[in-house]
């Protein structure tokens, strides 16, 4: 029977884990992802779960450990935040080019500096072209679902590729909410055991990773990229199963709310769905025609559903919880890749750029009144007004100016 | 040394090279950290260094440390700290380079940091607090868990056939440093030992003598989960027993 559970998206990983009977994982402790170690650890000494847990000596060793584990037919998970993540960015193009596929749960993380320990997306996301399958988890639910997902997807024998579970640090991580962890029977008839064609084998040798000419890595990477591709067509199989087994309504690609009549749209990915959907109900009231698309994966990047979605608006405010300094359009990740999107496509609409929810900060709903505001005005303009916007820093709208006015005003000394 | 304060509270005497606009520090009740560094800053100002003294504080408890001295001041994560303060001493070499850490820092994700520092026998001093966990991260087992040891990662304790036995760290570091270097491994049980330790190897340092470094066995009570009673009997006892306390490298008195 399924159960009705309190707990964080980290319990509910521990869970999916557990009922995807993994064979090792490897940690090191490291804010937020720390909690889920914690809790793997509790689970192996109360005989809850029986894996290998390898207390490794940083996260490039933990990610060496699973992909090691991976070579030797293991499911292996991992994970870390932060500069975590970062500390092992060598490890994670070896892992997806040796088609290892290990899974990693990232609670996200702002890098160094401040090195603060809020949420931000920029440490997952400065590994989207290393080959990796990952998206963003809105709530806990998600982020059990898209574990066992990404099993199935990542472990598939026409694609092998490691996976990572992403979610924003805290607010997924460590705030309690309800989920339901499914049972057993049902985990068994979506994923099947991971049995890998190629792995070590004293019986069979072969030789994983080695040193190759330079004309022997190209057709390796043509590899890799038709992979890719491949995990486009596999995604809305995968999802469709899983929601006919555990009864959830996940869309494949992108999460649409209130888009029926919409002009316009915030695009987004994660835990900031929550806040947006409820804001976009006093907008509503207040006769903004506004609505979501919420990313479900970020890796391979929902280009053919946005060239679908986007068209039936005329503006898109993409929020980017990241930094990409320099990038095309000043602003961060999902702008670019969203412009990109649909920068062939006839009636696309305009597409402008937040960033905001950094530092881990909650993006209010005051701040989506705001974005709801500059795109209103792009939208009367019908061109753009300004191509990114960092919300609260070079807002545009006619609050924000009133209220720096109403500032300067009042502290002339400032000035 | 006591002084009456303005507001006739009895205030012990703090170094000179603290910032005093920081204190109290940041580190949790019953934490050895500020006994360590209140050593580390009398050290400082019975050599008289202030004005030569970078500070580093390295990722986990350690970096609330990062204001904690009146002098130039970094922080940085895994152990780094190490070759930073190296890079710094090589660029200036009038400075004082002290770069501080905790043994996750040191032994876990920073030991290639340490371990090569002291084989280049580096002209900087290094002072690692041991506190057998992970603090700042909520008490996992670290490299210097004890045997049997409870912590957060190991809630029936630490098993040495699983995990190994716990590091030491000053003995792998007088066993690669060439000569010249000084290692020591004092306690905050017995402080004045523990500023003795610190102050020689700033004067290797100075000297110019190589590479120093001083672990310091220190309290978490709030990790350990232990009253006052209970903390000092841990460090004084069980982390005294495995971590033997004392001078495990002394540079050759130069002839001449």
């Amino acid at each position: 029977m399924p159960i009705k559970k309190r707990g964080t998206g980290l319990t509910a990983v521990a869970d999916a884990w557990q009922l995807a009977d993994i064979d090792v994982t490897a940690s090191y402790p490291i804010r937020p992802y720390t909690a889920v170690m914690a809790e793997v650890a509790k689970r192996i000494a109360n005989g809850q779960m029986k894996c290998e847990m390898v207390h490794g000596e940083g996260e490039h060793a933990q990610f060496s450990i699973a992909h090691g584990a991976s070579m030797a037919g293991a499911r292996a998970t991992t994970g870390s935040s932060g500069v975590g993540v970062t500390y092992a960015f060598e490890t994670y193009s070896p892992i997806a080019g040796g088609r290892c596929p290990i899974q990693a749960l990232i609670g996200d993380r702002t890098l160094d500096p401040p090195g603060d320990f809020g949420s931000e997306h920029t440490d997952c996301l400065t590994l989207r072209d290393n080959g990796w399958i990952y998206g963003w988890a809105e709530n806990a639910q998600e982020a059990l679902d898209n574990s066992l997902l990404c099993f199935r997807i990542g472990e598939d024998p026409e694609i092998m590729l490691p996976q990572i579970v992403a979610m924003d640090g805290y607010f997924v991580t460590h705030i309690s909410q309800d989920y339901v962890m499914p049972d057993q029977a049902q985990v068994d008839k979506f994923l099947p055991p991971f049995k890998p064609e190629f792995r070590l084998d004293v019986n069979k040798p072969v030789i994983m990773g080695p040193q190759i000419e330079p004309e022997m890595g190209p057709p390796l990477e043509w590899d890799r990229n038709v992979v890719m591709e491949r995990v486009k067509e596999l995604i809305p199989k995968a999802t469709a199963e899983f929601n006919k087994i555990f009864g959830a309504k996940y869309a494949p690609f992108v999460d649409e709310y209130m888009t029926d009549d919409a002009d316009m749209v915030f695009l987004l990915q994660g835990a900031h769905a929550v806040t947006c959907r409820s804001a976009i109900k006093y907008l509503r009231e207040a006769g903004y025609k506004v609505g979501m698309c919420r990313l479900r994966w970020i890796r391979p990047f929902p280009d053919a559903a946005l060239q679908q979605i986007l068209p039936k608006f005329k503006v898109v405010g993409v929020i980017d919880t990241n930094t990409s300094y320099g990038a095309a359009g000043g602003g961060g990740v999902l702008l670019v890749e969203t412009r990109a999107s649909v920068s062939e496509v006839a009636n696309k609409p305009i597409i402008q750029g937040f960033t905001s929810g950094l530092g881990g900060e909650t993006i209010t709903h005051e701040e989506f009144f705001k974005m709801a505001d500059m795109m209103k005005q792009t939208l009367d303009a019908g061109k753009i007004i300004q191509s990114s916007t960092w919300v609260n820093f070079n807002d545009y709208d006619k609050a924000a100016i009133e209220v720096k006015a109403a500032w300067e005003q009042a502290a002339p000394s400032t000035k | 040394m006591q002084e009456l304060k303005e507001n006739n509270v009895l205030q012990p005497a703090i170094p000179r090279s603290w910032n005093e606009e920081t204190k109290p520090h940041k580190f949790c009740p019953g934490c050895g950290h500020g006994i360590i560094l209140k050593a580390l800053g009398e050290a400082i100002d019975e050599l008289g260094i202030i004005d030569q003294v970078v500070f580093g504080c390295d990722i986990g408890c350690s970096l609330l440390s990062w204001d904690f001295f009146a002098c130039d001041s970094v922080q940085t994560h895994h152990g780094r700290t190490t070759p930073t303060i190296t890079g710094m001493k090589r660029a200036n070499s009038d400075i004082v380079g002290i770069a501080y850490m905790g043994d996750g820092g040191g032994y876990a994700i920073g030991s290639q940091h340490l371990f090569n520092a002291a084989v280049r026998n580096e002209r900087i001093t290094v002072i690692l607090c041991n506190n057998c966990n992970y603090g700042m991260t909520g008490g996992q087992m670290a490299p210097t868990t004890l045997p049997g040891m409870k912590t957060e990662t190991s809630p029936y304790g630490r098993d040495v056939n699983e995990t190994g036995y716990p590091t030491k760290g000053p003995e792998m570091v007088a066993a690669v440093a060439p000569e010249g270097a000084y290692v020591a491994r004092g306690s905050i049980a017995n402080v004045r030992q523990l500023k003795g330790f610190i102050k020689k190897a700033l004067e290797n340092q100075l000297a110019g003598s190589g590479f120093s470094f001083v672990e310091c066995l220190s309290s978490c009570p709030t990790n350990w989960r232990t009253n006052a009673k209970q903390t000092w009997e841990f460090v004084e006892k069980d982390m005294a027993e495995y971590f033997k306390v004392g001078e495990l490298r002394i540079p050759q008195a130069k002839e001449g």
